[in-house]
């Protein structure tokens, strides 16, 4: 261990000075007051290592009194395992070698273990020559550099915790300073820049880079003089070999130190993402333009069908046989399914997360409302009756949309009723944490539960109703609508005829508004 | 003679809207475009009370029709009408944004087009 031996004074070690006997009695005393007022351990001990002397420190630091020490042996105060190399070393000790020794001491009056520098050496009186040691217990600065060694390690142990960590992540990370010296890097950073971390960290970027550098500095430079962070800042990169690619960049200024500033630059490629962005636009772009064909292009011959049938039955329905009114009809019919068709259609292909606008609504009342307006007309007109929750039900949604919902699966009760018993259709709610179960159920003709799943399919019908115009697309559409709201529909089972829809919507908190 | 011109790719459309208007106006004369291309020469030369224009159409789209003579001062009292087969309300903000006076989705029934007739006669004609 390097202890600084400089600690200790020397001086210490010199012989008393003689006098008569008076004069020694008294300058004696005169010593002994002055070394008790000394912080380090004095001891004069004779061959045999019994105390002739001791000063106040070494008495308390032995936990004992003058009395008690003096005349007593060193070897009693040590423990027994310690004993022969103190013997050893005492027995090392002449005059033009003093011994400068540790001593680990464990005091078993206190219970104290500290370690002790001890310089000893011999000390000739006029008729015997005896042992003279000064200690110090450097006990606290062993026990500092026992800490700090462990912290050094710590650290050591978290720089390498830490390097690994962050050549794990894959989103390249630069810490910077002010002058544009990249002080840490990563892994994926350095690759990035098709270099070695250790060719990187500690490089001023302009020495790296030249000039280009000077764009990211002054970017850099903008956050640290603000003090705010900029996140998602999407740029093109072009790597040395390869194609141009896309990164999001996060820079952010770490201000422990003001004297000192630091910025973290995290950039995540997002090449892939971009990729597939395009990608994706592309197909909306080409979805767009079947919306729009659905929308004109197929109704345009479709009203021709339709206006060219009136005027025919109109101007020439006097030369044609009575037949032909049940024709005219036929076209009728067959041009507003299809024109009904191509609404549910389209209103399907435009259902997307845009299209959702996510407020709080009140189900109960919208409900309410529905049953005071055109629904409440239809279930009158049906011979039927509609029940609705008493409780509120406040919902996140779009409440255009959730009308929907509500229209469709009320208009499919009312469609698939049964010929012999009046319709009657019941909405109940049940609250979780998170949704609202909203369960409509009707005693209409039921859907088997073999096609459960595929009454929600486009165009998924659950069997043959040759009577009832539908699309196949009102449930698809709504399946659609509250997937989009983050919530579910499905066909519950049922003990009594007719079916049984639940639907799961998202509670609105009080922090939605 | 009230004038209309009649702007459509539709020969089966411009056919009706002559027809629904006639046949509640006896005193109009049609000029009918089946393009917009020489749409701001014809206006300029028949100066009509007022202007149908379809949106879809291939080439030159309405809107771009329309913009071209909503930039000419001298048709500014022309009232320009637009008629679309679709029912998106984007269309219609989008004929209101760039000028248009009207904007009619054109009828799946010969009594909607008598009642657009009906309509044109009674606000241009």
């Amino acid at each position: 261990m390097g202890y600084d031996l400089s600690i200790l004074d020397q001086s210490q070690l010199a012989p008393f000075p003689r006098a008569n006997s008076s004069q020694e009695s008294c300058m004696s005393q005169t010593l002994n007051s002055i070394l008790d007022t000394h912080p380090d351990f004095i001891c004069r001990y004779s061959p045999s290592l019994d105390f002739t002397y001791a000063n106040l420190a070494m008495v308390e630091f032995l936990g004992s009194t003058k009395e008690e020490v003096i005349g007593s042996n060193l070897l009693g105060w040590y423990p027994a395992e310690s004993r022969g190399n103190i013997l050893s070393t005492y027995d090392s000790i002449t005059h033009e070698r003093p011994s400068q020794t540790l001593m680990q001491y464990s005091n078993s009056k206190t219970g104290r273990s500290s370690i002790l520098w001890t310089t000893i050496g011999l000390f000739e009186g006029e008729t015997v020559t005896e042992y003279q040691s000064v200690g110090r217990n450097i006990g606290t600065e062993v026990e500092l550099e026992q800490k700090l060694k462990a912290q050094t390690q710590t650290l050591d142990r978290v720089q390498t915790e830490l390097r690994a960590v962050l050549d794990a992540v894959p989103s390249r990370i630069w810490y910077k300073d002010d002058k544009n010296n990249i002080l840490r890097l990563n892994q994926a950073a350095a690759t990035s820049m098709g270099m070695t971390v250790a060719e990187v960290e500690g490089k001023n970027t302009y020495d790296l880079f030249g000039e280009a550098a000077k764009s990211y500095h002054e970017g850099d430079l903008k956050v640290l003089r603000s003090g705010e962070a900029i996140r998602g800042l999407i740029e093109a990169y072009t790597p040395e070999s390869g194609e141009q690619g896309w990164v999001t960049t996060d820079k952010i200024p770490v201000d422990d130190n003001p004297d000192e500033p630091r910025i973290l630059v995290v950039a995540t490629d997002i090449t892939e993402l971009k990729e597939q962005e395009a990608i994706l636009k592309s197909i909306n772009k080409n979805l767009d333009d079947f919306a729009s064909l659905v929308s004109h292009d197929l109704q345009a011959p479709l009203r021709k069908i339709a206006i060219t049938a009136q005027l025919m039955e109109l101007e020439l329905g006097d030369q044609l046989p009575k037949s032909a009114g049940d024709y005219f009809k036929d076209i009728s019919q067959g041009v507003s399914h299809m024109r009904t068709l191509i609404r549910s259609f389209l209103k399907f292909m435009r259902a997307s997360p845009e299209s959702v606008a996510l407020d709080t609504v009140n189900l109960t009342a919208l409900l309410r409302k529905m049953a005071n307006q055109d629904m409440g007309e239809a279930f009158n007109q049906a011979g039927g009756t509609l029940s609705l929750p008493d409780n509120d039900i406040l919902v996140r949604g779009d409440m255009d949309l959730l009308r929907q919902i509500f229209a469709n699966l009320l208009g499919n009760s009312i469609k698939y009723r049964a010929t012999d018993r009046p319709i009657k259709v019941e909405i109940t709610s049940k609250q979780d944490q998170q949704f609202w179960a909203i369960t409509v159920s009707d005693n209409g003709t039921g859907i088997d539960e073999n096609n459960s799943e595929q009454i929600f399919d486009l165009f998924g019908r659950s069997k043959p109703h040759k009577d009832i115009e539908g699309s196949g697309i009102g449930l698809a559409l709504c399946r659609r609508i509250i997937t989009l709201h983050g919530g579910t529909i499905e066909l519950v089972s049922k003990d009594t005829p007719g079916s049984s829809f639940r639907v799961k919507l998202n509670r609105a908190r009080q922090s939605d508004g | 003679m009230d004038k209309v011109v009649i702007i459509d790719d539709s020969d089966f459309d411009r056919k009706m809207i002559m027809k629904a208007i006639s046949s509640k106006r006896s005193t109009v004369s049609f000029t009918e475009l089946e393009s917009g291309e020489n749409a701001a020469d014809v206006i300029a030369q028949e100066r009509p009370k007022i202007t149908i224009l379809d949106i879809r159409m291939p080439g030159i789209d309405g809107f771009e029709v329309l913009a071209k003579i909503r930039s000419n001062p001298k048709f500014d009292d022309i009232p320009i009408v637009m008629i679309s087969g679709s029912e998106e309300a984007a269309d219609r903000a989008m004929a209101t944004e760039h000028g248009a006076d009207g904007y009619y989705v054109k009828p799946p029934s010969v009594a909607g087009y008598l009642s657009l007739g009906q309509n044109i006669c009674n606000h241009y004609l």
